[in-house]
């Protein structure tokens, strides 16, 4: 009997790992092209989960159908986002990651505001048309894809960011901006197309959100703290760390459920945090920049 | 200290504005004595304390806390469950003091080692740790629940009414806090503090124990916000995690900071000034709270894209 159990929370586990290392990357990665945490993204991860979850509740249309296409516009939004916040404060102030945290976190409250509004605040959930069986649950091809998903757009960052010449100039317009700029790299075009690959992984995952959790626009406040420790164990902008971390996370959630109340589950995982920061304060992979 | 030094302090001009703010706060709303002014101006002093406390350190600085509200809610709590087990009040705010500050020794001694955003960050997550254990309170010590109704404390001083009782205990704690601030920001502590914010790595190679310092600030500012805690929750007489730990405030704390200027001892004042007639206003207009904080979340965005050295840093470079 508890073998089945066990099986049960390592399944949970790994598809909330694969789905947080999804929400994580973008977030990680903007951060590190931004040089400012971005609140809001998260927010717009719900925005996406509700529009899929209205389409398939009225439509009956897959989640994954409509994920090239929430991604499409998730890409337009981060440019926008990039050109209309990001650049304009790294630009004026003297250290954009206060302003910006507390600029995102203003956008953040606008949306989860507008959203309850447009919305309703009820909890909304998706189905899909294909079921697996395995033992007493029910699982969708979701759940079966969600960690696969992850890996596989995580080792296509990666790709692109290390092994292209594409990547290349990225990362020098991050690590040394100055430098890049007298190359002749035109470094805000490439941080803009990150940003908005960022938010389009990021609409990506909230396709996945009403499948495999579920949506309401205030729930967004309870993934953000998680997102912060995975972004920064794994090292702001570090694909790989973001990846691994984000799977150990949701493993290590799923299993202390067994032992702890769930209200403890957060507590225990920030302890985790505080103790590695202090041990080591730059996470436990080297990031980008 | 001597006498020059003492005359250097208080020969600015900026002792005026000092001044008259002391007496404005001190006369005007008791004399219009209506509750709903009181209310207001125990609000003001109320912002003006957490902004201070926020800037004592993050504000000359730049290691932004994030967790003010963890201070301030455990003063919060650490009054109502004294008053629950019958504890002294005066026993109870002396505590409400000295354990924040005894946290922040705790959390500064070990995360102010780390630079900026980690720093953030990790205040972020003590305040979700504390407001966690609070929130499950129940777990630690029976017979008790995250919400704390406590009966009004009869506070009053030579026969006034209690909410202008509150309104002069908050004054002169507001008077204390502006002072202390003003003597710090002239003093050696208030240079190394900004030292420490234009650079770091110089201001050690100086001689200053960075370290240190920026702990004594965090401290300092702890005890600020855990008085200020523990007065409101008695003033509200009813304690609660959402009210009290709230990232909200926080953020609303640093945002009231960067709108008056930070690192100036005027700023919070300033900022606080401007805030809360608009909470008022917004509170006042829309009924729905989905509306309200849709405005709250736009004021956030304006001030921080077209000021976003704020309002305080502008006057700075008119004074000089």
């Amino acid at each position: 009997m508890t073998s089945i159990i066990d099986i049960a929370y390592l399944i949970m586990g790994l598809v909330s790992g694969g789905f947080y290392s999804l929400v994580v990357l973008g977030f990680s990665l903007g951060w590190a092209v931004s040089k400012m945490p971005d609140i809001s993204y998260i927010m717009f991860i719900y925005l996406a989960g509700e529009i899929t979850a209205i389409f398939n509740k009225m439509f009956g249309v897959e989640p994954l159908l409509l994920s090239p296409l929430i991604m499409g516009l998730f890409f337009g939004l981060g440019v926008f986002m990039y050109k209309v916040f990001v650049s304009f404060l790294n630009r004026r102030v003297s250290e954009p990651g206060l302003v910006g945290l507390t600029l995102t976190f203003g956008l953040g409250i606008i949306l989860e505001n507008l959203m309850i509004v447009i919305f309703t605040p009820d909890f909304k959930s998706a189905t899909s048309a294909y079921v697996l069986r395995v033992g007493d649950m029910t699982l969708t091809i979701y759940h079966v894809l969600a960690l696969p998903m992850a890996i596989v757009v995580s080792l296509l960052l990666y790709f692109l960011i290390f092994k292209t010449r594409w990547g290349i100039l990225l990362r020098a317009s991050i690590q040394e901006p100055i430098g890049a700029a007298i190359c002749g790299i035109e470094s805000e075009k490439l941080r803009m197309i990150m940003y908005g690959i960022a938010y389009s992984i990021g609409g990506f995952a909230g396709t996945l959100l009403p499948i495999l959790q579920y949506v309401q626009p205030s729930a967004s406040w309870g993934i953000m703290p998680i997102s912060f420790i995975i972004a920064i164990l794994g090292g702001v902008g570090s694909i790989i760390g973001t990846a691994i971390i984000g799977i150990i996370i949701g493993l290590i959630a799923s299993y202390s459920s067994v032992f702890l109340p769930a209200a403890w589950v957060s507590t225990e995982l920030f302890l985790v945090l505080v103790i590695i920061l202090l041990v080591r304060p730059r996470g436990l992979f080297k990031g980008l920049g | 200290m001597d006498t020059r030094k003492f005359l250097h302090i208080f020969g600015s001009r900026e002792i005026f504005i000092l001044i008259s703010l002391v007496v404005i706060f001190g006369a005007i709303p008791p004399l219009a004595g209506s509750m709903y002014i009181l209310n207001i101006g125990i609000r003001i002093f109320l912002w003006t304390l957490l902004t201070q406390s926020w800037n004592l350190l993050s504000g000359y600085t730049g290691y932004t806390n994030i967790g003010v509200a963890a201070f301030y809610g455990l003063g919060a709590y650490i009054i109502g469950l004294s008053i629950v087990y019958n504890i002294p009040i005066i026993v109870a705010l002396f505590m409400a003091a000295i354990i924040p500050s005894f946290l922040g020794l705790v959390i500064g001694g070990v995360s102010l080692r780390l630079r900026g955003t980690y720093f953030s960050i990790t205040t972020l997550m003590i305040l979700l740790i504390i407001s966690n254990i609070f929130y499950n309170i129940s777990y630690f010590i029976p017979r008790t629940t995250s919400e704390i109704w406590i009966p009004q404390i009869p506070m009053s001083i030579g026969g006034m009414s209690l909410i202008l009782s509150y309104y002069f205990i908050f004054y002169v704690l507001f008077v204390v806090v502006t002072i202390t601030t003003y003597v710090i920001e002239k003093s050696k502590l208030g240079y190394a503090l900004k030292a420490v914010g234009e650079d770091e790595m110089v201001a050690e190679e100086l001689g200053i124990n960075t370290t240190k310092i920026k702990v004594i600030a965090l401290m300092l500012g702890t005890i600020i916000s855990g008085i200020a805690g523990a007065l409101y929750g008695m003033y509200l007489s009813y304690i609660d995690v959402p009210i009290f730990f709230s990232t909200f405030l926080t953020f609303v704390v640093m945002y009231v900071a960067v709108l008056g200027g930070k690192g100036v001892w005027y700023g919070p004042i300033i900022g606080t000034l401007l805030y809360v007639p608009v909470d008022e206003a917004i509170v006042l207009l829309t009924n729905i709270p989905e509306y309200s904080r849709i405005f709250y979340g736009l004021l956030f965005v304006l001030v921080m894209l077209l000021m976003p050295e704020g309002i305080g840093g502008f006057i700075k470079k008119k004074i000089r």
